[in-house]
């Protein structure tokens, strides 16, 4: 069990290092010797937005405590702004605060955004950067907005340590707190997201670097991610949302050492894989989701090292995902291990551990010696006929089971693992602590 | 004095009293007949458990039928003796006065029986014999002007059946009604002053035993009733 | 008069080994649920198999037996001079008033323990032991009313158990068999409506309608919380239960007032 152990700290990795290189801000731009100007409510200029205008492209705009509401700003040269004592810009429910516009090289940082205006016709946020490139988005709280960091044909940026919290109201009424359409090289990292529509949503993102958030309690996803390529996310935290984590027709994705967990709901993924190519998706935990992973259409997905915990399915893999490699993992306490809706299944599982097999290891090799079928026949009943769910929990499911442990035979063979682990893999390195996060 | 006039009992299409008259005076009475004679539901129709379909029962002048408290003349005691298994002695004999609401001294009672080192033990311990005897205390104890018997002595050991009769005689004497069954005819030589035949529902004979002797010129009970048995085409039991 | 036969028969009752095993082994259990499981929603589902079977069959048996065992005092009891009525009741509340106490003991307690330190799920863990306490008193019905339909014990426990075996198993097995012919057509209102019919499947859905299973249950969840979110659902499955108790009772009863023992 130890090389076991030694084999998977390889396998799953080490936390991924910063890959600093991937991404090149090139904030040179902003010349050391910048011209500075303040802002503040005693000050001699009391207005940010006449500042921005006044202020020469580079310049450093430092805005001291106090509250301003001047309607929406609009920024076109590349600037700093830097907030001291916490200074709020207030939308009034009515505006876009910030709008970043054809800029190479902007910075803002010690802000509060609060209350941008609810729009049914467009998408309007806290702040909005468009056709930018090489920005900074650091140590802000974003406060009920309708969308609060949004980006839209913007590469090059660095979205770190915001605290996002939105109105959490319903879906219609609310926005994403990190929203990019069309970019790249973005790194988001260490922000909290909570009470928007999706927390990170991404649509035509490429090798962008998603690490160390918390993203939770979100109307809907936690994570949104489609058409995106190239994507790596590690250490995130998908807590409590409404739908979980969905990433769609997207390929050569890494999803590392993040946790899914407690999205329980009628349609709650921990994480929904719908058309997902060339994808690892190792060290995570699924943890307490109504569907800890769910797998579409997908090809060449590579699930190791996970755990799947007191989920309601650990896994539903539907037939027309191929190449699937599902090894070392655990599937620990869950109501249903798994279910497909397959006839013969194209994909791998192996060396998994089921803590429902109930085989044997006659010769001490720590691999059951017969096969484990995670699909229950009541599984599988419930995945053709979903109405007979409402047998969940009776009598007549637990004789079926019963009848099942008694002749194996009856368990659906959909799903196999032949040489499935006699014990729960425990990692050298333990990033696994789901046992300690029971609510 | 418990009086029967006109009773019939149909069981679906079997009927098994088919119009019975018959009148229990003080004294004892013994109640013959064959098996499936009609014995049994006679009894039970005057104890209220047989819900006949016509005719009318009076005990001490009063309607049975419906009416409950009625039986608060009668002291019962079946052929199988059974109370609660988890109950002591003194309980089940508390519960019966319970349910008559009547309080008696029962010291006298069980020194009669002479079951006073059981008087704490669940009745489920008590052997046949002893359960006999409970049931016994349980039916006279309440000094009821009518007493039903069915087969009383059955499993009573020979002291105790000879002291049973005593008490019966004494009852008697005091003029009660007693109505007695049993499947052992000797046992009525002495005891029974009176003989109701009961024949496929219907009274064949009924009268006094020297009647009775006379009417099939017989020496004994015994011998006269196993005469009407086989007058009437019946196995002498 | 009803009050102190029922006592009597209590007082027996309670001191059947019977009883005192069954309580035993539901304190056991449920105390070691609570003692291996750290997530109280696991204890109760684990709880939730063994009150929809070995509640109903203990009842059911437990009854039919007591009331054979007891058959030639019942009848001696007819003949005191009271009512055929009180007898009844008496022998109803007798037998039921024990058999609560030894779930409120044996289960009851264990949970209300559990509730006074963790607060969570306390409305399922409620439902659990006042669920159990229903289905007792249905099968409870049930019994009484086989007991006194039969006159031989062996045919009273045989029919006793086929009813136990129809309600536990063979109901749901062929509601799944509705459920699997008619898969074309969107049976889940049916189906939930089937549900209501057995109080075994009434009283689990009501559990686990308050437990976040429910979310695996999707839209069979939504139909029947729909249904039970107005007004009209909860007095049906009130009322349902109440049937179940009141219908067998009232058989029994009706037999009991006119039968010829």
């Amino acid at each position: 069990m130890i090389n076991l152990a030694l084999f998977l700290t390889v396998l799953v990795g080490q936390t991924p290092a910063p890959e600093k290189g991937v991404i090149e801000i090139d904030l040179q731009k902003t010349p050391s010797a910048s011209p500075t100007l303040t802002v503040c409510g005693t000050c001699p200029r009391r207005s940010l937005r006449e500042a921005i205008e006044e202020a020469p492209p580079g310049a450093v705009i430092y805005v001291l405590g106090g509250v301003y509401r001047e309607s929406t700003l609009v920024i076109r040269k590349p600037l700093t702004l830097i907030g001291e004592d916490g200074p709020v810009l207030d939308g009034e429910g009515k505006f876009e605060i910030l709008v970043v516009d054809s800029v190479d090289g902007f910075q803002i940082r010690g802000f509060t955004l609060k209350n941008a205006g609810i729009s049914f016709t467009e998408d309007q946020a806290a702040l909005k950067l468009k056709n930018s490139q090489n920005c900074f988005v650091e140590d802000n709280t974003f406060l009920d907005n309708f969308f609060a960091i949004y980006l839209e044909n913007t590469h090059s940026c660095v979205i770190r340590n915001n605290r996002v919290r939105g109105p959490g109201r319903t879906e219609s009424f609310s926005g994403n707190a990190i929203h990019v359409w069309n970019g790249y090289n973005i790194w988001i990292e260490g922000n909290h997201l909570s009470y928007h529509r999706d927390g990170i949503y991404f649509e035509f993102v490429r090798d962008s670097k998603i690490y160390n958030n918390v993203s939770e309690n979100h109307v809907r996803y936690g994570m949104h991610f489609m058409f995106s390529e190239g994507n790596d996310f590690a250490r995130n935290v998908f807590r409590d949302c409404g739908a979980g984590v969905a990433v769609m027709y997207s390929k050569h994705t890494k999803l590392r050492q993040n946790r899914f967990e407690f999205n329980w709901g009628g349609a709650s993924y921990g994480l929904l894989l719908k058309e997902i190519d060339d994808t690892d998706i190792e060290g995570n935990v699924f943890y307490k989701n109504t569907v800890g992973l769910y797998v579409e259409g997908s090809n060449r997905v590579f699930v190791r090292g996970n755990t799947l915990e007191k989920n309601g399915w650990a896994i539903r893999v539907l037939g027309n995902s191929m190449a699937l490699s599902f090894m070392y993992n655990n599937i620990v306490g869950n109501t249903f291990e798994a279910s497909s809706n397959a006839g013969r299944s194209f994909n791998t599982y192996l060396h998994n551990y089921w803590d429902g097999y109930v085989g044997y290891d006659l010769n001490r090799d720590g691999y059951g010696d017969v096969p484990h079928r995670p699909v229950r026949l009541f599984t599988q009943l419930v995945e053709q006929y979903p109405p007979a769910v409402i047998l969940l929990h009776s009598p007549l499911e637990f004789l079926i089971t019963y009848a099942e442990r008694l002749l194996p035979v009856l368990s659906p063979s959909v799903i196999e693992d032949d040489r499935p682990l006699m014990g729960r893999i425990v990692w050298s390195k333990s990033k696994d602590s789901s046992n300690d996060t029971d609510r | 004095m418990v009086e029967v006039k006109g009773l019939v009992k149909r069981y679906g299409s079997l009927t098994v009293l088919r119009g019975v008259d018959v009148t229990f005076p003080p004294g004892v009475t013994a109640l013959v007949g064959p098996n499936a004679s009609g014995k049994t539901t006679l009894l039970k129709s005057i104890l209220g458990l047989v819900i006949p379909q016509e005719g009318s029962i009076h005990v001490m002048g009063e309607p049975v039928t419906g009416h409950p408290e009625i039986r608060r003349h009668v002291g019962y005691m079946p052929q199988m003796v059974q109370f609660p298994e988890n109950l002591t002695l003194k309980e089940i004999l508390e519960w019966v006065q319970d349910l008559r609401n009547v309080r008696v001294d029962l010291e006298p009672w069980v020194s009669w029986v002479g079951l006073e080192e059981f008087v704490d033990k669940p009745f489920g311990y008590l052997s046949g014999g002893t359960r006999q005897k409970v049931g016994m205390v349980a039916a006279l104890m309440f000094d009821t002007p009518v007493l039903i018997l069915d087969e009383p002595t059955a499993g009573l050991d020979p002291l105790s059946n000879t002291r049973f009769k005593e008490k019966i005689r004494e009852e008697r004497d005091r003029g009660k009604t007693i109505i007695l069954t049993s499947h052992i005819l000797s046992e009525l030589e002495g005891l029974a002053d009176r003989v109701v035949f009961l024949l496929e529902g219907k009274i064949i004979f009924e009268g006094s035993r020297e009647a009775l002797l006379d009417h099939t010129g017989k020496p004994d009970m015994e011998q006269a009733i196993a005469y009407l048995m086989q007058e009437n085409g019946s196995e002498v039991r | 008069m009803t009050g102190k036969i029922a006592r009597w028969v209590a007082r027996d009752v309670l001191r059947s080994i019977w009883l005192g095993l069954y309580t035993f082994f539901f304190l056991i259990i449920t105390l070691s649920f609570f003692t291996f499981f750290d997530d109280p929603s696991r204890v109760l589902l684990s709880l939730l198999n063994l009150v929809l079977m070995v509640v109903p069959l203990v009842s059911m048996i437990f009854v039919l037996t007591y009331l054979h065992n007891n058959r030639n005092f019942i009848v001696l009891t007819l003949t005191q001079p009271v009512s055929r009525r009180s007898v009844f009741w008496g022998y109803w509340w007798g037998l039921a008033i024990p058999l609560q106490l030894a779930l409120l003991v044996g289960m009851g307690l264990p949970v209300a323990f559990h509730l006074l330190a963790h607060r969570a799920l306390w409305l399922a863990s409620v439902l659990q032991v006042v669920g159990a306490m229903l289905l007792t008193q249905i099968f409870l019905g049930l019994a009484i009313w086989l007991s006194f339909a039969h006159e031989d014990r062996l045919k009273a426990l045989a029919s006793g158990l086929l009813v136990w075996l129809s309600l536990t198993f063979l109901y749901d097995g062929l509601l799944l068999v509705v459920i699997l012919l008619a898969s074309a057509y969107p049976i889940e209102k049916f189906a939930v409506g089937l549900s209501f019919l057995n109080p075994l499947d009434l009283v689990r859905l009501l559990l686990l309608m308050q437990m976040d299973v429910a979310a695996l249950m999707g839209f069979t969840a939504e139909v029947f919380k729909k249904f039970l979110g107005n007004a009209v659902g909860t007095l049906a499955a009130v009322t349902a239960l109440l049937i179940w108790i009141a219908f067998p009772t009232w058989m029994a009863f009706r037999n009991f007032m006119k039968k010829d023992f």
